[in-house]
């Protein structure tokens, strides 16, 4: 078969690509492939090669059992079919099904270099979460004044977590 | 427009290294990545990273979505303000970006931010330096997606790390000339690196310029990797600098004159004739024969006489025919 591109050469190479959900599929040849490559290497990546390789990864599960992420909803079939994982919560209730790929992509290598100014997500939200008890514990127990406190500490740092 | 722009100054190198380029891929940890984000989410990160960057007093416009025409991304992508992929995307996200054009914020597009510094010459640690303190004040007010192991997450799990992809843009039209591209590229392939053509029509690479650069993010910090990629360019630059001189100074002095008569005299000029005529020209300066231009000239012509730039700059300019005149007479003017 003929490059679908050019029309040319022969078509070497078979190239997925997903855009905002809607699925492409192309026969190219390896020339107007790297053109492919050179002029958005991302779009690539996310939709073809990167999806397959997450495909490899994708033993055993169906999509009628298929496990979702909790906070976006997201399931591990459709980060291997765009490419894109949905969240940061993503990597760590996918981490065993998206750790071959990342080693795959980076090697068994850690991370080292920068880390954030700011890491409150997790302190931040168990201590939220602790007030939130706390403030239903003092309205079970009809403790309003302290229930009032806590209910504006909560909203003082929910405002600060937006 | 092209005054007090980040390419019409100087950097180290810069006759063979025409830009250093670094770019941050971050995400907030609270709300999905951008592909499954609301709109109303997307107001939120928006609002978020233009508030604390006015605080800061980094003076940067704020363009919101869908208020930059297509032409306007054409021309953005022209000055390497923003991928060509992207400005043919359709999509139209929020960005902020520096009077000089120096500093690009794309917002909610592939990651919630994606912070971008150029710099004119081989000036890596200088770019980095901008970029890391822009994310520093970013990551002091809100609280990035981050893991210990993983580093910065990312949409797209080739990001994942540093989040940080390194560049330099070169002119090598004597590796080109004399063969070399395809074994360096495959040489720079192989310790993490890449070396691609840019702005070619069809497979053509036009005005020798390639960029060269870092694919690894993870395993490797900040300083090391720049440091890995600045000692490579080095390197290329030493190949091509002996690449010229197996040719004949004769041949490239006659074409730079060629090139510089062309420009000077031209009234019709097209792109391609455009970008072939820079590329000799900024050979014969580099090699020290052409003395009457700067690179910086070279630098400021090839940032403003693409189409969609010049576009922009002259509106009457909506045909290619008009366009190739315009580009003649901008020409002459700079050169004159």
């Amino acid at each position: 078969m003929l490059c679908q591109r050019c029309g040319k050469n022969p078509a070497t190479t078979h190239i997925r690509t997903s855009i905002n959900g809607v699925q492409q599929e192309a026969m190219l040849c390896s020339e107007c492939a790297a053109k492919e490559e050179w002029s958005g290497l991302s779009s690539l990546f996310t939709g073809g090669l990167l999806g397959s390789l997450l495909k490899n990864d994708l033993s055993g599960t169906t999509a009628a059992g298929a496990v979702r992420c909790t906070r976006c909803g997201i399931s591990f079939e459709e980060i291997a079919r765009s490419g894109k994982v949905g969240c940061a919560d993503c990597y760590k209730q996918f981490r065993d099904k998206l750790t071959p790929t990342v080693e795959r992509l980076h090697g068994k290598a850690d991370h080292v270099g920068k880390t954030p100014r700011r890491q409150p997500v997790q302190n931040q939200k168990s201590q939220l979460e602790q007030l939130k008890e706390q403030l239903a514990n003092a309205v079970e127990a009809q403790e309003f004044e302290l229930a009032a406190q806590l209910r504006d500490r909560i909203r003082e740092m929910e405002g600060n977590a937006q | 427009m092209s005054e007090n722009k980040w390419y019409t100054l100087s950097g180290e190198q810069d006759d063979i290294v025409v830009s250093s380029r670094i770019r941050l891929a971050r995400n907030l940890a609270h709300l999905p990545f951008s592909s499954r984000m609301t709109v109303e989410q997307r107001r939120e990160v928006e609002a978020t990273v233009r508030d604390v960057l006015a605080d800061s007093g980094a003076d940067l416009g704020f363009f919101a979505a869908d208020a930059t025409s297509s032409d306007a991304r054409r021309a953005m992508a022209e000055r390497h303000i923003i991928s060509r992929e992207y400005a043919e995307s359709g999509r139209n996200r929020a960005m902020m970006l520096s009077e000089d054009e120096s500093v690009c914020l794309l917002l909610c597009d592939t990651d919630h931010i994606r912070l971008q510094v150029m710099t004119a010459g081989l000036e890596l640690t200088r770019a980095y330096e901008t970029a890391n303190r822009l994310d520093d004040i970013i990551g002091s007010a809100v609280a990035y997606a981050f893991d210990e192991k993983w580093g910065y997450l990312t949409e797209c799990p080739t990001d994942l790390g540093t989040g940080m992809k390194a560049s330099v843009l070169l002119h090598l039209p004597a590796l080109e000339a004399t063969g070399g591209i395809e074994t360096l590229a495959k040489a720079v392939g192989k310790i993490g690196l890449t070396l691609r053509g840019t702005f070619g029509e069809g497979s053509n690479v036009s005005g020798s310029l390639y960029q060269l650069s870092n694919r690894i993010t993870m395993g490797m910090d900040e300083p090391s990797a720049l440091e890995n990629l600045r000692s490579i360019t080095l390197q290329v630059i030493a190949q091509e600098v002996d690449a010229r001189k197996n040719l004949s100074a004769l041949k490239i002095e006659d074409a730079a004159y060629r090139a510089l008569g062309l420009l000077k005299h031209a009234r019709i000029l097209s792109v391609r004739e455009f970008t072939d005529a820079l590329s000799h020209l900024r050979l014969g300066v580099s090699m020290g024969l052409v003395k009457e231009v700067s690179v910086a000239t070279i630098n400021t012509l090839n940032a403003q006489m693409h189409p969609a730039t010049l576009l922009l700059t002259h509106p009457e300019a909506d045909s290619t025919e008009k366009r190739d005149v315009i580009r003649a007479t901008k020409v002459r003017a700079e050169l004159s």
